[in-house]
């Protein structure tokens, strides 16, 4: 455990003290409901309370409409725990994007995932204007800009300016794969502190991209969190290796599910043995562990990964 | 087209040997419209198609000179074509001339016989004559492809014109047959890269060994062979060897086979050409001759050509053994012989029978020239079945491409034997020697452009099937852009492809404008049928020699191509009082201008989407493929659509003023 | 050139429907050349309307007249006589020219015949494709001469987001991903440097509301 000198901290998170002091990161994340209450939030914070670092919400996530990401990071820090508030570029402009940091940051919110977002396509209101002021490279600089520079994006000052742990997103299963690693790159260039990773469902192309990661020392310039995805059925599995854009599912992960007799224990299992092998490997600084649709099983794959207790500063 | 002052107009009423007399009086006819003095001659005769009689109207068209025919009696296809070639022969445009079917069985009718000669008459007389153009073009024809066939090729055209053979390759096997010929120059290692301009003139762009260089020239033959390629699956897996030899191989090698036992197998490989039957036979019967024991192993011999029979007599007296098999075969190889086992279909019981020779030479199929792909799409030309050149279409047999000007020979198209490449070479000789004398006189009946009207959008350019539009920049040129499409006098088919696809209206084709089209269908009966000249239109005179009366409610309007049946003709033909329109075009694939009938398919498609908008029954709306004889599926096309309308009633959406 | 897609006939004779005489409008510029607005569609368009009117048992006379652009006054002038006479106008022109013609012709209704739809290229005939989205400040020097703000489905500037594969968009097999075209182009260019470039934060030029250009040097001093 490296010692963390106090001033060196961009924001003070528990995730940022986490990863500055060299232990092994570990998150969670939950998605807001698409109707208005906190039930679903109240009830999964409970069982990830002292197993994860911070949790993530989700900004409307596949584009569709639901509890706001602040309200739910806010409710969050209200149960005393840390959340990470996800932003995507297809919802706001920078003056909304902005505004909303100012007032996240009043309230206790200290770290922030810097999303594209998907196409509206996707959702519920296919018609809709995408945004896209910004693009997540110009969000994260801008994040940067107005922490470490103290100025709005049109470079006006912003007197109490918010300080974040600024945390990006990278898909080393998208193409141009060669490419994936210069977009990491730029947006680390750009002001990004940790990264979570798309969901690691081919550990083959995320061993390869990782490569090439350390080749350029990005490791060293970032924390790289990989991110693990219990799947809980085959039918899953093969949805997301046929159906998700910019996914790969290996062969050999859905053929597992699809051959155990009990495929939750299996997946459960898998997810043990990706967090290990990634806790291995060099320039991987924690897991960002996302069960989409089954956070229950969150205390499990943590507690079996022998990732507890979680440190506390 | 310009309002001719000079109109000297003949007229011929012919009485069929007879068969009119009962129904009409052609001497009365004659007198009433000779009462008009309007034309130069007027005969009757007793059989216009006779010999005699043809040899009579050359002479009158001299005598009087004639510029434009109108001829009564039957309206039979061929003979319609025959007195078109006759007037063409003779100096007269066969938009000049003009038919009347007098051979309607029924009561007398001499009276509806004048009316409608009046008609026809006072059209011929008003509108204005076809305008010839000279256009200077150049003699130089440019073969690609320097292997035997692109050699016979250009010694053929330089008997009249200079040739020029260019191949991609340095060593070719037509070389040594054609260099150093009187008025043949030979270039190697040089690509056709680029063509401009159209046939008379086109410009080709080559990459003459690395470097860019052009050249003009009047036509082009693409002569580039097809290569043989041997495919061991076609024989269960068997390796070529000292022992087993492909066909081309077999060709290649002068190895003296006398008192060995030589065994041809035919049949596995390419199956659709004669090429590798016309081979053998002939190999056959120059080794037997030569003292070896020579046997042919078929499944089915195809001989299906003077010649090639022949050569199959010839073998068999020689004493070729021809031996025939069934199903599969199986080849086993050893160092001194190779034995090929197989079915003899007529004696079934037995086992499978060993025979066993010194050398067994194996058919193979021919797969197109490596060029062929990039040069179809720098040349615009077509290529169809095999990826070979030239589509699968009748219409273009032997020689020609959906371009004029460029021509196909040989293996280019796909495998040929000598005697067939030959009649090809003939062919393609007598197209382009319509350049030889470096000019042409063309009339000008190809689409013409309203500068005003013309969006120099390009989409006739693009729906051109012969690459015949160029946009051409010209002060006079009236519109934004003093830019228009033309069409090439040379390279236009005339299908009217092109004015049908303009958005802007802005292209006629003389003889079938809007204007002559839309007035056929101002008052129409209720059912209006476009139909297709080399199909529709046939059909539908052959339909009513079987079935008159079912025409008696339709009116068709002919098109030299469905390409040129307007989505505009459909839903005017029912706005102005139709109940039903038909499409008549030619089948598919079988389209003369290659794609004018799928052309008219889509435009059926839109019209029904257009009807369907507006709440009018698509059905309301068909088209039908058929061919020139098919007489019986026109009159069972039309009682089905009739059928249908009665079904639908009357149309509610005509308007009649 | 502007690309145009005809309105469904059904919404046209809704708009006409209070009318009795109609004038369809044309224009030979860009609708044309996309086959939606030029006097073929103008004559296909008048047909349908005169049927479907017909059928309804309350015939519409319809005038049909084609100019050579609705973006320029003088030619719109031309549409006088037509105008007068009708109770109402059905332009086939794009946005821009059913918006001139409705300003010179105040007194008459002028009703949209197409959907505009976006500036685009002519591949092939009837196949047009986004190509620019006038955002008034190009970027094609640094993308290898493929806009990401017209053809990147989230007009990203700084590379494709995580749904790019195997060369096409998230949202749909049938799109391109424009990053990975610019990809590949920037490195057939010997560009690939320009992948790293940090694109800032784009100027949407709407500060000064709906744009306008005037260049002194050239206009005429009008009385």
């Amino acid at each position: 455990m490296k010692e963390i000198k106090p001033e060196n901290l961009k924001s003070g998170s528990n995730l940022e003290k986490v990863l500055a002091s060299g232990q092994f990161a570990c998150t969670g994340e939950i998605g807001p409901l698409t109707y208005a209450t906190f039930d679903n939030i109240d009830k999964h914070a409970e069982e990830m309370r002292g197993l994860v670092d911070s949790v993530n919400f989700t900004d409307n996530q596949t584009a569709v409409v639901r509890l706001s990401s602040w309200a739910a990071s806010l409710r969050l820090l209200q149960l005393g725990m840390e959340p990470n508030l996800q932003m995507v570029c297809r919802d706001r402009n920078r003056l909304a994007m902005q505004s909303d940091f100012l007032g996240a940051y009043a309230h206790g919110i200290r770290n922030v995932l810097c999303l594209t977002g998907d196409h509206q396509a996707f959702g519920n209101h296919p018609g809709c204007k995408g945004v896209f002021d910004l693009d997540s490279v110009q969000l994260i600089h801008m994040l940067k800009r107005l922490r470490d520079d103290g100025c709005f994006e049109c470079g006006a000052e912003c007197k109490i300016a918010p300080k974040f742990f600024i945390g990006c997103a990278v898909n080393p299963f998208a193409d141009p794969f060669e490419f994936r690693v210069t977009r990491l790159e730029k947006k680390i260039a750009a002001g990004a502190d940790f990264v979570q990773t798309q969901c690691i469902l081919d550990m083959e192309r995320f061993e390869k991209f990782m490569e090439l990661a350390r080749e350029r020392g990005l490791h060293e310039r970032a924390h790289i969190c990989a991110g693990i995805m219990p799947v809980k059925s085959p039918r899953m599995a093969r949805y997301m290796q046929t159906g998700v854009p910019g996914m790969i599912v290996s062969e050999e992960f859905c053929q597992r599910l699809e051959n155990a007799e009990d495929a939750k224990a299996e997946s459960v299992e898998i997810s043990v043995e990706y967090i290990n092998h990634c806790r291995e490997m060099e320039g991987v600084d924690g897991v960002h562990v996302m069960a989409v649709a089954w956070e229950a099983i969150v205390p499990t794959v943590v507690e079996k990964a022998g990732l507890l207790p979680r440190p506390t500063f | 087209m310009s309002k001719n002052t000079n109109i000297r107009l003949g007229v011929y009423l012919c009485d069929c040997e007879g068969k009119l007399d009962q129904s009409i009086d052609l001497n009365k006819v004659k007198a009433v419209i000779q009462s008009r003095a309007d034309f130069e001659y007027i005969r009757i005769a007793n059989l216009l198609c006779g010999t005699l009689e043809k040899e009579k109207i050359v002479q009158e068209i001299d005598k009087y000179s004639l510029n434009r025919l109108l001829i009564a009696g039957c309206t039979d296809p061929f003979i319609k074509r025959q007195f078109t070639v006759l007037a063409e022969e003779n100096g007269i445009n066969r938009y000049e001339v003009e038919f009347v079917n007098l051979l309607i069985p029924g009561k007398e009718n001499t009276e509806g016989a004048v009316s409608i000669i009046n008609e026809v008459l006072l059209q011929m007389q008003t509108r204005g004559a076809v305008v010839y153009e000279e256009i200077d073009v150049l003699p130089e024809v440019l073969v690609i492809g320097c292997g035997t066939e692109g050699a016979a090729a250009a010694l053929a055209v330089s008997e009249n014109q200079p040739v020029t053979v260019v191949d991609n390759d340095t060593f070719r096997d037509g070389i040594s047959l054609i260099e150093g010929k009187k008025n043949i120059t030979v270039k190697t290692g040089v690509k056709v890269v680029g063509l401009e301009g159209f046939p008379g003139n086109f410009l080709v762009r080559f990459l003459d060994n690395g470097k860019h260089a052009k050249q003009s020239f009047g036509a082009i033959i693409i002569a580039l062979e097809a290569q043989p390629s041997f495919d061991p699956i076609k024989y269960n897996g068997v390796e070529l060897g000292e022992r087993i030899l492909s066909l081309s191989q077999f060709v290649k090698n002068d190895r003296d086979y006398a008192g060995q036992k030589v065994t041809f197998i035919l049949g596995q490989a390419d199956q659709d050409s004669l090429l590798s039957y016309a081979t053998a036979l002939s190999n056959a019967i120059a080794l037997q001759e030569k003292g070896a024991d020579v046997s042919i192993l078929y499944d089915d011999m195809k001989v299906s050509a003077d010649e090639l029979e022949q050569d199959y007599e010839l073998a068999r007296a020689r004493g070729v053994n021809f031996l025939k098999y069934n199903g599969d075969l199986q080849i086993l190889t050893t160092d001194v012989a190779a034995t090929v086992r197989y079915w003899e279909p007529f004696l079934p019981q037995i086992e499978q029978i060993r025979l066993i020779s010194d050398y067994l030479v194996l058919a193979e199929d021919y797969v197109p020239h490596p060029d062929t792909a990039d040069l179809a799409v720098v040349l615009d030309v077509r290529t169809g079945p095999g990826g070979f050149f030239q589509e699968d279409n009748v219409h273009f047999l032997p020689v020609m491409s959906n371009r004029e000007g460029i021509y196909f020979v040989g293996s280019c198209h796909g495998p040929i034997h000598g005697i067939e490449l030959d009649k090809e070479v003939e062919t393609a000789k007598a197209e382009v020697g319509r350049f030889a004398s470096g000019n042409i006189r063309v009339p000008a009946l190809q689409p013409q452009v309203t500068a005003e009207q013309c969006a120099v959008c390009l989409t006739c350019y693009r729906c051109c099937p012969h690459h015949a539009i160029e946009i051409v920049h010209d002060e006079s040129l009236n519109n934004m852009y003093n830019s228009a499409a033309r069409m090439n006098p040379l390279a236009c088919r005339r299908c009217g492809t092109c004015a049908a696809e303009c958005p802007g209206k802005a292209i006629q084709l003389p003889f079938y404008s809007d204007e002559e089209i839309l007035q056929k269908v101002s008052k129409p009966p209720k059912l209006v049928a476009y139909a297709c000249e080399n199909s529709g239109t046939l059909a539908a005179e052959f339909a009513k020699s079987l079935q008159p009366e079912l025409q008696e409610n339709l009116q068709i309007v002919s098109v030299p191509c469905s390409g040129k049946i307007d989505a505009l003709f459909l839903l005017k033909a029912l706005e102005q009082g139709a109940d039903g329109v038909l499409l008549l075009v030619c089948h598919k694939e079988n389209c003369k201008y290659v794609w004018g009938n799928e052309r008219a398919d889509k435009r059926k498609e839109q019209v029904q989407r257009r009807l369907a908008e507006i709440g009018l029954e698509g059905d309301r709306v068909d088209i039908v493929h058929l061919a020139a004889n098919q007489g019986n599926q026109f009159n069972a096309s039309v009682r089905s659509m009739v059928d249908k309308i009665n079904q639908l009633g009357s149309n509610p959406g005509k308007v009649i003023k | 050139m502007i690309v145009v897609e005809n309105k469904s006939v059904e919404d046209i004779l809704q708009m006409i429907a209070p009318y009795k005489k109609v004038l369809i409008a044309g224009c030979y510029g860009c609708v044309t050349v996309c086959l939606a607005g030029g006097e073929k569609e103008v004559g296909l368009l008048a047909s349908q309307i005169r049927m479907a009117r017909q059928k309804e048992g309350n015939p519409i006379e319809v005038l049909e007249q084609t100019v050579e652009r609705q973006c320029d006054k003088e030619y719109l002038d031309k549409f006088q006589d037509n105008v007068r006479e009708v109770e109402a106008v059905v332009s086939l022109a794009c946005g821009i020219g059913i918006q001139y013609l409705a300003e010179i012709y105040g007194s008459v209704p002028v009703l949209p015949g197409v959907n505009t739809q976006f500036l685009g290229t002519n591949r092939d005939v009837g196949q047009w494709e986004e190509f620019c989205m006038a955002c008034g400040e190009c970027v094609l020097d640094k993308t290898g001469g493929i806009c990401p703000i017209a053809r990147c489905s989230k007009s990203l500037l700084n590379g494709p987001c995580g749904g790019s594969q195997d060369g096409k968009c998230e949202i749909s097999k049938d799109v391109d991903c424009a990053w990975a075209l610019i990809y590949d182009r920037l490195s057939a260019l010997g560009q690939l440097d320009k992948m790293t470039e940090y694109i800032p934060a784009k100027n949407w030029h709407r500060e000064k509301g709906p744009r306008k250009l005037v260049k002194e040097e050239l206009t005429l001093e009008r009385d």
